[in-house]
């Protein structure tokens, strides 16, 4: 039962935050560095952008924009999370793409874990239809599997001279990307190139200590404790909450198993 | 099933953001931040250059997009890997009755202190 519970409660937090920061309800969260939208996020009224292919026309990013809002309110409320969470990624994936300046990571991990939250047992509890339960372990599996992934891609996405050397973190830092008391820990290059290497070093390193089994359980530990100081460090958005939810639903696999 | 959304969102859509940069890049948290230059220059109907202030250009544009250009006529810092392939659109937007052509030319050195980068386009302005 916790597992089902640890699902639904991912899922129910994932659709709650994206209908959170799509809606002008993110004032609530009273984050100084987060826009906030003035009717939808993405809807065609806020003047002209950027977009990956072909833009959208804007009835369509309206109609877009509405069916995203319905589709986190099902999906938090557990009715149909197959189809809601899917749609919901997918949907939320094309509205950012038809603005390349709103897609940040956390809007990707967001859209990301609904569509993969949409394939596991999420609405086996918590849901205002639940469904049976089809595999837990397959789907502790696919979130592990999610995370890992997120874990290797940014570890591989820091392996160049740019990252390794403290050169990206000296332009973070003065682009006030960072929090003050990070700006003066990393005030000289040989720690900015150190820090930069050990974050590097602890996502390769989170992305194998995941996969395995023996690991996991220090993996989640490492991993909630690395997301803690990224978020004093950066404060990265809602980034930090949504991974350390799915990280609760992998430390559930490690120090139990996971009924069958 | 599974297996299938796993490898879409896991494996080949990261992939596509290292093949399409305009998608942006995933997960590549706080590592792809570049310095940039944007100038804008025009060419009036009848043949002289004028210069197009990047405050003209983003006057109409949503607040993300504004945020990122404006103030980038001097080096400034921030995540572009999206904007070369992005700066013809940019480009139409900078057009204004009585201009012929816009150029925009983008400069942008990456952390890695690799030579810098040019990124010029010549946006014809129809009527």
């Amino acid at each position: 039962m916790r597992t089902q519970r640890a699902l639904a409660a991912a899922r129910i937090v994932v659709g709650v935050a994206i209908l959170v920061r799509t809606t002008p309800l993110t004032l609530w969260l009273h984050h100084p560095l987060l826009d906030v939208p003035t009717t939808l996020l993405g809807w065609p009224d806020e003047g002209w952008h950027l977009s990956v292919g072909p833009a959208l026309p804007d009835a369509a990013l309206r109609a877009l924009c509405v069916l995203r809002t319905l589709l986190a309110l099902t999906f938090a409320l557990g009715v149909r999370p197959r189809v809601s969470g899917v749609g919901l990624g997918a949907v939320g994936l094309l509205i950012a793409f038809d603005d390349v300046f709103a897609s940040s990571h956390t809007f990707r991990l967001l859209y990301g874990s609904a569509i993969i939250l949409a394939t596991t047992d999420c609405a086996s509890a918590w849901a205002l239809r639940r469904e049976p339960i089809a595999s837990l372990p397959a789907s502790v599996s696919s979130v592990r599997w999610w995370l890992t992934s997120i874990y290797a891609w940014a570890a591989i996405a820091k392996l160049n001279s740019g990252w390794l050397g403290g050169h990206a973190l000296a332009l973070d830092a003065q682009d006030g990307v960072l929090r003050a008391w990070a700006v003066r820990a990393l005030d000289d290059a040989t720690t900015r190139s150190a820090c930069a290497i050990g974050v590097a070093a602890v996502e390769l390193g989170l992305a194998l200590a995941l996969s395995l089994t023996r690991t996991r359980r220090v993996a989640v530990v490492i991993a909630v404790l690395a997301q803690c100081v990224f978020e004093a460090a950066a404060s990265p958005d809602l980034f930090g909450v949504i991974v350390v939810v799915l990280l609760g639903v992998v430390w559930l696999e490690a120090t139990e198993p996971v009924p069958a | 099933m599974r297996a299938l959304v796993l490898a879409v969102v896991c494996v080949l859509y990261p992939a596509a953001t290292y093949a399409f940069p305009a998608m942006g890049r995933a997960w590549g948290m706080y590592a792809s931040t570049a310095t940039y230059r944007l100038r804008a220059t025009a060419r009036d109907e009848n043949g002289a250059q004028v210069d197009v202030p990047l405050g003209a250009v983003v006057r109409d544009a949503s607040p993300r997009v504004a945020s990122a250009l404006v103030g980038a006529d001097r080096w400034r810092h921030g995540s572009v890997l999206s904007l070369p392939t992005q700066l013809a659109r940019v480009g139409r937007y900078a057009c204004r009755p009585g201009l012929a052509e816009v150029t925009l030319e983008l400069e942008w050195r990456t952390a890695d202190g690799a030579p810098s980068q040019t990124e010029r386009v010549v946006v014809p302005c129809t009527r």
